[in-house]
């Protein structure tokens, strides 16, 4: 949200929700005029015709709904927001197990039926190397911070 | 044939015996990367039942267990906007037997969120592999609420 204020240079009223049902629901009944969620979480309502879909914040269309354009497109060049998720262990596990766990687990992820699986929730997959995921937990780290920084946000003590 | 003085023959089954021990005490000492897993794995996922990194654990758990032949157990340990759960994750022994999955919110957000957490994000891990992303966060509004459409969402 901020990083979309950002880039359009437009002030929202930003409304803290406790989780992103309600948020959704004050959406649908009108209370609140847009949300950022994620696409698993809008989707059915999407598609139910409740909700419009104005962008999407990755740097390319989502393949389920092809029609609706990024938000980098539709004006905020550069804009990108993603939500990921990924596998950490504790720090100091041996470098071969870790490369262990990270060949069955992307080789599972790249089995077509668990691939399926993850596009039907709405899920890409992701297939990285140990390096790769670290390097981009830092990059995210460090994007995020000028974030955080630049929108002047209260940090919780 | 031969016949081995019985005291012998008892001393050279007990060195046999003593070696099997010795070796076997030292494989077992070894992290032996072609024996892991040997017992259940924990993934810990910081977020209740039913959201979408849950949802990913339990079928990666599911297929991860018959590909290791072991237990592949999810543990959901929410609370505090993920930082119960990756806290105690950072906490656990460096095995390879307790891992965490989570979203950006413990590894990026939170710690720039909040003045103190109780982990390192960068320090305290060992980053594996990214599994999935959600196609963008989305910007959605009530169906018909704003301004004509160029290009309709469905």
């Amino acid at each position: 949200m901020e990083m979309l204020q950002a880039a359009t240079g437009v002030r929202f009223n930003h409304i803290p929700y406790n989780g992103a049902g309600p948020a959704m629901n004050d959406v649908i009944g009108g209370h609140i005029d847009f949300m950022f969620a994620a696409l698993s979480i809008v989707k059915g309502n999407v598609k139910a015709g409740k909700l419009h879909m104005i962008g999407v914040g990755s740097d390319h269309r989502s393949s389920e709904f092809p029609e609706v354009p990024t938000i980098s497109e539709s004006g905020a060049p550069g804009f990108e927001a993603k939500s990921w998720f990924g596998l950490v262990a504790p720090a100091g596990t041996p470098a071969d197990i870790v490369k262990a766990i990270n060949r069955d687990v992307t080789k599972v992820i790249s089995e077509p039926a668990f691939r399926e699986q993850l596009v039907t929730q709405g899920l890409e997959p992701i297939l990285d190397t140990p390096e790769q995921f670290a390097t981009f937990i830092r990059s995210e780290t460090i994007k995020w911070g000028k974030v955080v920084k630049d929108a002047n946000i209260a940090v919780i003590k | 044939m031969a016949r081995v003085n019985p005291v012998i023959e008892r001393s050279l089954s007990w060195c046999a015996a003593a070696a099997v021990l010795i070796l076997s005490a030292l494989l077992s000492q070894q992290p032996a990367l072609a024996q892991y897993p040997t017992k259940p794995v924990h993934i810990v996922v910081p977020y209740p039942a039913g959201g979408a990194v849950d949802a990913f654990a339990r079928v990666l758990s599911q297929r991860l267990s018959e590909v290791w032949n072991q237990q592949v157990v999810v543990d959901n340990r929410p609370g505090a906007s993920t930082m119960i759960g990756a806290d105690q994750v950072a906490k656990s022994p460096a095995d390879g037997y307790t891992l965490l999955l989570t979203a950006e919110l413990t590894l990026v957000t939170v710690p720039h969120l909040h003045e103190k957490i109780p982990y390192d994000p960068i320090k305290d891990f060992a980053p594996i592999t990214g599994a999935g992303r959600q196609s963008g966060a989305s910007g959605v509004e009530r169906e018909g609420s704003c301004c004509p459409r160029q290009e309709k969402a469905r």
